[in-house]
């Protein structure tokens, strides 16, 4: 028996088998990588999502313990929640791969300069301190480096393996 | 001299860390730096500062705390006695060691 000039017909149907169990096997392969490559991605964006929110939550503790009289004589409670809420930040900020190295020493520089801007003052944890104007250069200050930090955060991150 | 000493900031000085200076309040880095870190440094020949478990530390209180040693300690000698770590709080020692660096250049220019 033959499957046509020459080729046996056993022949024939196990070339068919094989390039069926290869054709789904790559479909297979290549689904399942999609699904790593997409569980990954929504990771990385999760994690952006999270810590832009983070970020801004920061700024505006920061805006109201300089700003708001009412925070005055809860100074310490004010202070401490900003101090937690950062440590938050810093948590999470190396839960991803920078795909750039220098990305990830520029958040962490970024970081510092943040955490200085806010809670570097003397007045900072002080009962005594005064509300500041609203045009004092360090809510410039502070906008700046967290739209540097925001900047940075949007760069090009993977999930870890 | 001792050789070594593991000291726990939250539990041997404070869980609430304060400000930079005294007159800012209880607990603060030049209280901290004078009182604590200094007499440690007399005795022991190394020691750990463990930053962990506590509410947190502003950068004011870091930077008088640690980068005020460069008034006692050339960076050389600092970078070989003083330890710091903080498995809860990485950014702290962090800010600690760039206030170090930050006041060992600044006594340079």
């Amino acid at each position: 028996m033959s499957g046509g000039v020459g080729t046996p017909l056993w022949l024939t149907l196990l070339l068919q088998a094989l390039t069926i169990f290869i054709s789904v096997c790559g479909t297979h392969i290549l689904a399942k990588n999609r699904e790593k490559t997409k569980t990954r991605d929504d990771v990385v964006k999760e994690w952006r999502k999270d810590q832009l929110a983070q970020l801004r939550e920061c700024s505006e503790l920061a805006r109201r313990h300089y700003l708001d009289p009412a925070s005055i004589p809860a100074t310490q409670l004010s202070a401490s929640k900003i101090l937690d809420e950062l440590k938050r930040f810093r948590a999470k900020l190396f839960d991803v791969n920078c795909i750039n190295g220098s990305d990830a020493k520029e958040a962490s520089i970024l970081y510092q300069e943040f955490h200085g801007l806010i809670t570097g003052a003397e007045e900072f944890q002080s009962g005594g301190r005064a509300v500041l104007d609203m045009a004092d250069s360090l809510f410039q200050k502070i906008r700046d480096c967290e739209e540097s930090l925001a900047r940075n955060l949007k760069k090009d991150r993977s999930a870890k393996a | 001299m001792q050789p070594e000493i593991r000291y726990v900031v939250a539990s041997s000085f404070s869980k609430w860390p304060g400000g930079r200076k005294r007159a800012n309040g209880t607990h603060s880095g030049e209280e901290f730096r004078e009182d604590v870190v200094r007499d440690l440094l007399n005795k022991y020949e190394v020691v750990i500062f463990d930053l962990s478990d506590s509410a947190g530390y502003s950068s004011g209180f870091l930077d008088e705390a640690f980068g005020g040693l460069l008034q006692y300690f050339g960076l050389a000698e600092i970078k070989r006695r003083v330890k710091i770590e903080a498995n809860d709080d990485p950014g702290a020692v962090e800010i600690a060691w760039a206030r170090i660096h930050d006041a060992a250049k600044e006594r340079v220019h």
